[in-house]
């Protein structure tokens, strides 16, 4: 009777231990997935290049910096897409501007992520007027 | 009693005393010793297995709730993902409206979007009340002008937008600002900011 109970202690304890051990192991394997980091690395480069696509027309909107505003808005998306597919992205990231009619449409795709798109409007920035 | 007499007695009695510290410590059944014996022992054991059972709640509660705050991070980052389509949606419907805003310019003074309805402002028709973008379906739902600084003539508008992917799905609202340089005529804006 006095021998059983500190084994009985022990045992408990040690598959507590074990238990705790085996899920520790488990949060440092989800943790330190490779994948899964590169993936949220991927995600916040898309996110940079985004934002990037969308300083374009905000800093295009100074007048003294810029051939805006243009009297055209279908002209003003052409040179829209133009300088944003000129400014500069993570290396791992691809970006495209297409104009569609009067809008431009951003393209971000970074790896092990589905594609981001964003539609811009020149005239959303004062960029034109017609 | 005389010194003999004495010596007599107290070699009568160290057998039974020796016999009986055997006895206590072999047979603990009765006596002050045996007593002394069963609290030590009961004293060590009993704290051993709550000690035990406790440590291992600690241990236990310890790393689930570790893991419950790995796992809450990682949903977090799931839904941080699936909320840039909701985020990228709206954003595009923002520009298509405000863009739409700018080209009718008397549209972007007006204190209320149910004030729009004139010739001037052709906001009100499809597709900039109302539209589909990013497969879903997007509206106008309140527009609030208010003049900043009057000196200087800046402005600024709350336009907010309710987005729709479909299938039953809730719609997912979101206010953007609008910067407008309203000392010009027709006044001009100058850019949307989420």
């Amino acid at each position: 009777m006095n021998l059983l109970e500190p084994l009985t202690a022990g045992v408990i304890f040690f598959i507590a231990l074990l238990a705790s051990v085996q899920i520790d192991a488990y949060i440092t394997k989800f943790s330190e997935d490779p994948n899964r980091s590169q993936q949220f690395l991927s995600a916040a480069h898309a996110d940079a290049a985004m934002l990037i696509s969308q300083e374009v027309p905000s800093s295009l909107s100074q007048p003294l910096t810029s051939p805006f505003p243009i009297a055209d808005c279908s002209s003003a998306a052409i040179a829209l897409a133009q300088k944003i597919n000129e400014a500069s992205v993570p290396s791992d990231v691809t970006r495209s501007a297409t104009v569609l009619g009067s809008l431009v449409v951003v393209e971000v795709e970074a790896s092990n992520l589905a594609p981001r798109q964003r539609t811009l409007s020149p005239a959303a920035y004062g960029l034109c007027s017609s | 009693m005389s010194r003999s007499r004495r010596r007599l007695v107290a070699q009568s009695q160290l057998p039974a005393q020796r016999l009986s510290r055997r006895h206590l410590a072999g047979r603990p059944t009765c006596g002050l010793g045996r007593r002394g014996v069963r609290m030590d022992i009961s004293g060590e054991v009993g704290f051993m297995l709550p000690l035990a059972v406790l440590m291992s709640l600690v241990l236990l509660l310890g790393s689930l709730s570790v893991q419950g705050v790995a796992l809450q991070r990682h949903m977090s980052d799931s839904i941080s993902l699936k909320s840039r389509t909701k985020e990228d949606a709206l954003a595009s419907s923002a520009q298509v409206v405000a863009g739409a805003l700018q080209l009718s310019g008397n549209c972007l003074i007006k204190k209320d979007y149910r004030k729009w309805d004139d010739e001037k402002c052709y906001v009100t028709k499809s597709p900039y009340l109302t539209g589909s973008i990013s497969g879903g379906t997007y509206q106008v739902i309140d527009y609030k002008y208010s003049q900043n600084d009057s000196d200087t003539q800046s402005s600024s508008a709350d336009l907010t937008l309710s987005w729709n992917p479909g299938s039953n799905s809730k719609d997912t609202l979101k206010t953007f600002t609008l910067s407008i340089d309203s000392s010009v005529d027709p006044p001009r804006l100058l850019g949307v900011t989420p």
